[in-house]
């Protein structure tokens, strides 16, 4: 290992630099740790000491976590639960993911792959979209989508922007990747008869599998994640994120559940997670992307 | 070759036939496009003769309509427009006739009796005025009557006119129509609970809609039904049947009172607190005195009356004195009944309501045995009404009639007696009144110019009805001429180069040719282009457009309002802080997503033992599963809240339970994210690929660490940086979700994006347009920046 200086391989440097990173992400961890523990705690014991333990050891330290989360999942009584948002929030955010990179790796194959007419020109239309910041247009989409189309609190209407405007940082990824992509495979391919549609299937998306993946959970996260284009848009039909502001007003008595909540609307995400770990390894791919 | 030169000229000769006649045809096409352009009408605003304002409107009898102004003049039109005879003025007739202090104040409302032909004038010193429409122009009448309480129109039968006030009982006056003079019949409207003993309720602040006598029974209309009581009151009057049982009684008081009051008024001439004693006030005032005092004995006097408190406005009689067939309350239950028409001559009346026009006769009203309208006692009329209409002006002489819309402009102007629409258009927004000659191919109508207008002003426009018709089937047209013409010049200008341009013929023949054969691609590429159209680039540029514009939810005009979004934005109650908030969020934003990562990720990079160097960057690898909104709360609740660590803290410290982020709402959302972590992956990696060599040739020269990490390090992730700065600096001005999750805003930490979002919120498009259009132009430099790096670097 290179990267140290021999100066600071001196022990008092690399004490203070230990010391350094084991604070630091300590206190990084906090609220992991407070969102764990605290799930598996009763109101009182969260009331009483939020950074205390919880007392696994004591009777009924297994209904409560019982309690909690399903408490967070199906909601107190009549009063509904996080579980309708969340299978809403997953279905769109896989939804437009899966769209997204669809749209994307097909708009990516043609301006790589094929030549038409005004190619430079169509594709400098489609990236000078990402100099507008998304806030720019919603005074006026809002009333658009909802009145003018009459898609108010649909899932056409609160997808079709979120697919617009997702398939040019899509085009502009793939495009990246396919144009580093070696063109002999496909003229020979080509030589050999194949079409189009037999080159996308055959080449070109298992050789992006990768990057789609990249794309694809990106693109999950950032729907998911989203707050603010879904309070616009949806009424009764909210997703999860800006519903949970709502929900949490559920359960002022049962604060473990609270917590519970947030454990479980980390799921998916928890998911694309070790999904991207297996494929890019632990975030070295993302600074492997050249920036 | 001399072969092909002659095919050269054949083909030349033919596309300079071709570009000359589509010139031909282009230029046709403009020409159409303007003629229609200019033949598009518009209404007339016709000022009112003598320079004041129209306060109101009404149509005559014979084709022809008046028009009142705050001068208290009225003036006679025919259909067209033109004037009839000279202008009356009431005031200066009413003092030629009544004497020189006598003060008609100003014309209220005014309105021409369908029966007698009188125009009805009633003032706001509450005088209701006749005029006689003679060979000699317009004739004020000698009669006229004092109305108590809040006027509300009035209605005629052949023989009286009656006239519905709210004092702040419901109240309808009857007067003779040849003599107003005369002192009215009354009856009250009552709400009715059947049981023995009946209880009368009376009734007041009722949103009246319409009245109508007929057949020998007042009908009054409101939003939920109607009353109907009989037009010579009998059966809901009992105040008239106990003065009739006290008639002597009542002469005699009337006399004592009025003699009282007329003193007390000649005391105020005497200190000058009046001008003169107004005769009708103290007829008025004893009359009104006798009422209160009359009914301390009701019971023995009439055996139905059982209680009587005026009070509260409550009467109970037995359920036998009680005349049902005279007096009635209908409520209509399956509708919520916006407006009524009411056509007398063929005893229909029409309610609007949401759901469309439902129609009901007075001859059904027979048959009906209990007290509510169900849906089978209703038809639905065939005609589709575009919104919630407000207000229907219905003319009982032509049968026909408007109704206006909330928040349109739109009208639907309708034949009542053939059930039939005659069209939809636009006129103008807030119209309090329409009316149409007998014809009905001319209408008038009062609107207010919110926009461009004065407050309170009403604006008198009048239009020919062929040509609003006219102006909905020519705009369709003139768009689809518009249209037309951006085609012909571009099948123009191809002419036009095939006809110039050497082989310009072959390449454009060979991009057809091309467009067909990889239609497939052409076609996606279009149905994307579309998309992004719609849904980006059209909402970014009207954005910017419609801030400039006076565009809200109920009223999205296109009107200039000279800056006046921007001037508010800058200006509000909450610019100041909102702006403010917004740059020390952004500043600290900044420095956190730079510094504490950077030096995090050198510190990792030295760090000697790989193990501990791995472990951590797993352990940090999981808080990045938790979803922002998520990890925002939990900060909220967990962390910055009463029951949060940093409260626990402050206990064990012996503190009181603290919210810290309702107590210090700006340093607490900076706090939020602590220890700032962040992007230190991104810096981390880009400090491993730095090269080793750079290090060792560095060290040779006996670097320390500052040193290397200042000029080593950081100039060579100098593009890293760059990125996460510029990410950092779109996001955290865009950044909306910390104020609203945290404390709605509440406490003062208002930013720029929250506000915009509120107006949006609110309906007020134009203004958060002005706030999307100031944040992009902040943004601007940052985003473009972004895209350069990127599309710079990945290009590579």
């Amino acid at each position: 290992m290179g990267k140290s200086l021999r100066s600071q391989d001196k022990k008092s440097w690399q004490i203070f630099i230990v010391i350094y990173i084991t604070v630091f992400t300590v206190f990084t961890l906090i609220p992991l740790y407070l969102t764990i523990m605290n799930s598996l705690k009763d109101n009182a014991a969260v009331s009483g000491n939020i950074f205390g333990f919880p007392s696994f050891w004591k009777k009924g330290f297994f209904s409560t976590i019982g309690k909690n989360f399903s408490l967070a999942w199906s909601g107190p009584g009549l009063i509904d639960g996080m579980n309708v948002y969340f299978w809403r929030s997953v279905l769109l955010a896989f939804a437009s993911a899966f769209l997204t990179c669809v749209i994307g790796t097909i708009l990516g194959y043609l301006f790589t792959y094929k030549t038409f007419y005004f190619k430079e020109g169509i594709f400098i239309f489609f990236l000078a979209v990402m100099m507008l910041p998304s806030i720019m247009g919603m005074p006026v989409l809002v009333p658009f989508v909802s009145n003018t189309l009459g898609l108010k609190d649909s899932y056409v209407g609160y997808l079709l922007p979120i697919l617009s405007g997702g398939q040019v940082t899509s085009l502009f990824l793939f495009r990246t990747f396919f144009s580093q992509q070696p063109k002999a495979i496909y003229e020979s391919a080509r030589i050999e008869g194949a079409n189009d549609m037999q080159l996308y299937l055959t080449f070109t998306v298992p050789l992006a599998l990768p990057i789609i993946l990249y794309c694809f959970v990106g693109s999950v996260s950032s729907v998911y994640n989203d707050y603010l284009w879904p309070i616009l848009i949806l009424r009764d039909n909210l997703t999860l994120m800006p519903a949970m502001k709502n929900l949490e007003t559920n359960f002022v008595n049962d604060k473990g559940a609270i917590y519970a909540m947030y454990i479980l609307s980390s799921i998916p995400l928890i998911i694309t997670s070790i999904i991207s770990m297996k494929f890019f390894g632990s975030g070295d791919f993302a600074a492997g992307l050249k920036l | 070759m001399a072969e092909a030169k002659k095919d050269f000229c054949k083909k030349k000769n033919k596309s300079k036939l071709a570009a000359i006649i589509s010139a031909v045809l282009l230029a046709l096409l403009i020409a159409a496009t303007v003629v229609l352009g200019i033949l598009m009408p518009s209404g007339e605003r016709i000022a009112a003769a003598d320079g004041s304002n129209v306060t109101s409107i009404a149509a005559g009898i014979d084709n022809d309509w008046y028009y009142a102004t705050s001068n208290s003049s009225v003036y006679h039109m025919d259909k067209e427009g033109n004037p009839i005879g000279e202008p009356f003025s009431l005031k200066d007739e009413a003092k030629a006739r009544f004497g020189k202090d006598f003060d008609v104040g100003n014309i209220q409302s005014f309105m021409v009796g369908k029966e007698s032909g009188y125009v009805w004038i009633y003032t706001n010193v509450h005088y209701l005025f006749k005029l006689e429409n003679t060979k000699d122009g317009l004739q004020l009448c000698d009669d006229y009557a004092l109305i108590n309480g809040d006027f509300k129109g009035l209605t005629e039968d052949e023989s009286h006119v009656y006239v519905v006030t709210s004092i702040p009982y419901i109240v309808v006056s009857k007067y003779d129509v040849e003599d107003i003079c005369a002192s009215p019949d009354t009856g009250y409207l009552y709400n009715v609970t059947r049981a023995n003993p009946c209880v009368l309720e009376l009734v007041r602040g009722l949103q009246v809609q319409g009245f109508e006598v007929y057949d020998g029974l007042l009908y009054l209309f409101f939003k939920g039904g109607f009353y109907r009581m009989s037009t010579d009151f009998k059966g809901n009057d009992y105040e008239g049947v106990l003065m009739k049982e006290y008639q002597a009684e009542y002469e005699k008081n009337y006399q004592t009172f009025y003699a009282e009051i007329y003193a007390e008024e000649e005391l105020r001439v005497e200190n000058g607190e009046i001008e003169y004693v107004d005769e009708d006030m103290v007829a008025l005032r004893a009359k009104r005195r006798i009422e209160n005092s009359a009914f301390e004995n009701v019971q023995t006097v009439y055996p139905a009356l059982e209680n009587y408190n005026w009070d509260e406005g409550v009467v109970e009689v037995e359920l036998s004195a009680f005349l049902a067939d005279r007096y009635r309350v209908y409520n209509i239950n399956v509708i919520n009944s916006e407006s009524v028409a009411v056509d007398k001559e063929q005893g229909n009346v029409y309610t609007f309501a949401k759901a469309g026009i439902f129609k009901y006769s007075f001859d059904d009203l027979a048959e009906i045995e209990n007290e509510y309208f169900e849906e089978d006692d209703l038809v639905r009329l065939d005609i589709e009404l575009v919104a919630l209409p407000t207000n229907v002006f219905f003319d009982s002489t032509t049968g026909k009639g408007y109704t206006t819309y909330q928040d349109l402009q739109t009208v639907t102007f309708i034949d009542f007696r053939t059930e039939k629409e005659i069209f939809t258009g636009n006129l103008d927004y807030d119209i309090s009144a329409i009316i149409h000659n007998t014809e009905g191919d001319y209408a008038y109508y009062l609107y207010e110019d919110k926009v461009n207008g004065e407050s309170g002003v009403r604006y008198l426009k009048g239009w020919n009805v062929d040509k609003i018709l006219r102006a909905e089937t020519l705009r369709p047209l003139f768009i689809v001429f518009i249209i037309l013409s951006v085609i012909s010049a571009i099948e123009t200008l191809i002419s036009f180069l095939f006809w110039k341009k050497k082989g310009f013929d072959k390449a454009f023949f060979r991009m057809l040719k091309d467009f067909k054969k990889q239609w497939i691609v052409y076609t996606m590429l279009v149905v994307s282009s579309v998309f992004l159209i719609m849904f980006c680039y059209y909402p970014a540029v009207a954005s910017i457009s419609n801030s400039f514009f006076d565009y809200t939810r109920e009223r999205p005009t296109l009107i200039w309002n000279n800056f006046q979004n921007y001037v508010e934005v800058f200006t509000n109650e909450y610019a100041g802080e909102s702006f403010k908030n917004m740059f020390i969020f952004l500043f600290f934003d900044l420095v956190f997503a730079l510094i504490p990562p950077l030096v995090f990720a050198f510190f990792l990079t030295i760090m000697r033992s790989r193990g501990y160097s791995a472990l951590t960057r797993t352990l940090l690898f999981i808080p990045g599963i938790i979803p922002g909104i998520a990890s925002t709360l939990l900060w909220k609740n967990g962390i910055l809240g009463g029951d949060g660590v940093l409260s626990a803290l402050v206990q064990l410290c012996g503190g009181e339970k603290i919210s810290f982020f309702s107590r210090y709402p700006m340093p607490s959302l900076i706090f939020m994210g602590f220890p700032y972590v962040g992007s230190y992956l991104i810096f981390y990696g880009a400090m491993m690929n730095v090269p080793d060599s750079y290090y060792e040739a560095a060290e040779l020269d006996g670097i320390t660490v500052m040193k290397r990490f200042i000029f080593i390090d950081i100039p060579l992730i100098f593009s890293q940086i760059k990125y996460v700065f510029i990410l950092t600096f779109i996001g955290s001005v865009q950044n909306f979700g910390r104020t609203e999750l945290v404390t709605g805003g509440q406490n003062g930490d208002k930013t720029v994006i929250f506000q915009m979002y509120t107006k949006m919120n609110q309906g007020a498009w134009g203004q958060a347009a002005a706030y999307a259009t100031v944040l992009f132009l902040f943004l601007f430099v940052a985003t473009v920046l972004n895209l350069r790096m990127q599309t710079k670097d990945k290009e590579v």
